[in-house]
């Protein structure tokens, strides 16, 4: 392993970060979604987020490696063009990632999670992206990219509002920040998760 | 005000807006609404909130907070933004039509169902305004020209060889088309994730209405050129609408060049800028670099192409967007065309 430093300019860094914090808002509200419709059976919204994780994986695969652009208006336009990016940077990846995307939804409900599931251990394992199917790591990246996009853009003495998060009025006691505030949540997301998958290990050997 | 307790919200939900408006400045108005107050929320649904100030300007533009499974979701909105966008929506026309946008439908459809939870008189008088039979005749249409724009878009990419990006595209466009159909029936909650939901709603899961609706865009059985046939059936403009479509016209703008290349044609604006091109939107840069103008190049196209002259005129205006906004064309006169 090597160290690696990079150095930016903090305006063009802004610029980028900007948009990877986009990108980690989408994936946890994307995990929120996903998360719910498979709970409630509601298979055509677990199938549309499962679609818009693969994508946005494929794109922070790409802003890995250096390549950043902006969001298009048209999420078919924008999907194009970050599967058009990545032939570029991993034709073998693009190819992979495009049979998913056009791959017909399955009708059974134990398939289509199993599909689902399938995606979500792709982006992690082949692209890399390690917070995708865990809603208490896309929650994480996400407060994480937005407290350093707001002290660089401090820094460069851009308004920012302090009223952007909405607290938890029954946590002021504990007189938390926004972000302790956060990771409060991520905690018990954690230990939630960490209890399933233990209990579930449990019943797999029963 | 009204009781929280009697809207109808989930306990956490209700509780959680009950914290919210108690910090709220004195003269703000909150209206609950989203896929929650709709009825497909789940239990991991985001709270959606509206916070309406009589000022001329908002505050801010939107707020976020993280809870136990679920997030609360704040849009800051003023009284003179509503009274424009009740005005707008609800004087509508075809052709009016292509200047809303999906946030403008989004917003006066989830006000329209919305749940005053604190409402003061400046407010309260503009609820009349917001209609929901309104809000799903508007987006129904507006559905039909995005479902149209998307066809028209996969059409050219297939014509040109990106058979891909034509798939996702037809696909859109089929989920455009179910959002537009089931908006005429009365299900115009304007969010493409919950048209599986409408249609479960609408026409119940096992129907042969649901399957015609979902099955399009999540699992579609025979190949892109049978789909785009069939599509184009279904997606009908009205003719006053394609009438204002079709005039547009654009040309090359003053000492721009056209340089064509095997997989890839070139925009040279001299001495400023390049811009690289390809599909329909390098056919028809040059025949307009070839002296024709936007309705001889399009026409020529599509006969070239074998696709609709219409199709050809959406989806090349629309790919030559950033064409048009970095100055390499220009927007002409209408033509007869």
């Amino acid at each position: 392993m090597t160290v690696l430093v990079t150095t930016d300019r903090l305006a063009d860094w802004l610029r980028q970060a900007r948009r990877l914090n986009g990108l980690h808002l989408d994936a946890m509200t994307q995990s929120y979604d996903l998360d719910g419709a498979l709970s409630a059976g509601q298979p055509e919204l677990a199938w549309r987020a499962r679609q818009r994780i693969l994508v946005l994986s494929a794109e922070l695969f790409l802003q890995e490696r250096g390549l950043r652009f902006d969001e298009l208006p048209d999420l078919a336009e924008h999907m194009s063009a970050v599967l058009e990016a990545l032939e570029t940077v991993h034709s073998e990846h693009a190819a992979e990632v495009w049979e998913m995307v056009l791959r017909p939804a399955p009708i059974d409900a134990t398939e289509l999670a199993a599909d689902i599931q399938a995606t979500i251990d792709y982006c992690r394992d082949v692209l890399g992206v390690a917070t995708v199917g865990s809603r208490a790591a896309t929650i994480r990246a996400w407060a994480d990219s937005v407290r350093l996009l707001r002290e660089a853009a401090k820094d460069l003495g851009v308004a920012q509002s302090d009223h952007w998060y909405l607290r938890d009025e029954a946590l002021a006691a504990e007189h938390l920040d926004w972000y302790d505030e956060v990771m409060a949540i991520v905690t018990v997301e954690s230990q939630e998760n960490s209890r399933t998958e233990s209990g579930g290990a449990g019943d797999a050997q029963q | 005000m009204n009781l929280i307790r009697d809207l109808a919200l989930p306990p956490d939900v209700a509780s959680e807006i009950e914290q919210i408006t108690a910090t709220l400045s004195a003269d703000t108005s909150c209206i609950a609404t989203g896929s929650i107050v709709e009825g497909f929320g789940n239990a991991n649904s985001d709270i959606d909130l509206y916070l309406i100030d009589p000022k001329r300007v908002a505050r801010q533009s939107t707020s976020i907070g993280l809870r136990q499974s679920r997030y609360v979701d704040c849009e800051y909105l003023t009284v003179s933004y509503l009274e424009t966008l009740a005005d707008r929506m609800n004087g509508h026309t075809w052709t009016s039509l292509p200047d809303l946008t999906s946030r403008d439908f989004s917003r006066y459809y989830r006000l329209s169902i919305g749940k005053p939870v604190v409402v003061y008189e400046s407010v309260a008088k503009l609820s009349e305004s917001f209609q929901r039979s309104m809000a799903c005749l508007a987006y129904s249409r507006w559905a039909l020209l995005m479902a149209f724009k998307h066809l028209a878009r996969a059409s050219c990419c297939l014509a040109t060889g990106l058979s891909r990006q034509a798939d996702l595209l037809e696909r859109e466009a089929q989920l455009w088309y179910a959002t537009s159909v089931l908006a005429a029936e009365g299900e115009g909650y304007p969010s493409l994730k919950w048209v599986g939901e409408k249609a479960a709603r609408r026409f119940g899961r096992d129907s042969p209405q649901y399957r015609e609706l979902v099955d399009g865009w999540l699992r579609p059985a025979a190949g892109i050129t049978a789909r785009l046939a069939q599509l184009r059936s279904q997606v009908q403009l009205p003719t006053e609408l394609m009438t204002m479509l079709q005039p547009r016209s654009c040309h090359l703008a003053d000492r721009v060049r056209h340089v064509a290349g095997s997989d890839t044609d070139y925009l040279i604006r001299a001495g400023q800028s390049v811009a690289q091109t390809r599909g329909v939107v390098s056919v028809v840069s040059r025949r307009l670099a070839a002296g024709d103008s936007w309705a001889q190049a399009t026409a020529t196209v599509a006969e070239e192409l074998s696709v609709p002259v219409g199709e050809v005129r959406v989806g090349a205006w629309m790919y030559m967007v950033p064409l048009r906004s970095a100055g390499f064309l220009s927007v002409g006169v209408a033509e007869g065309a």
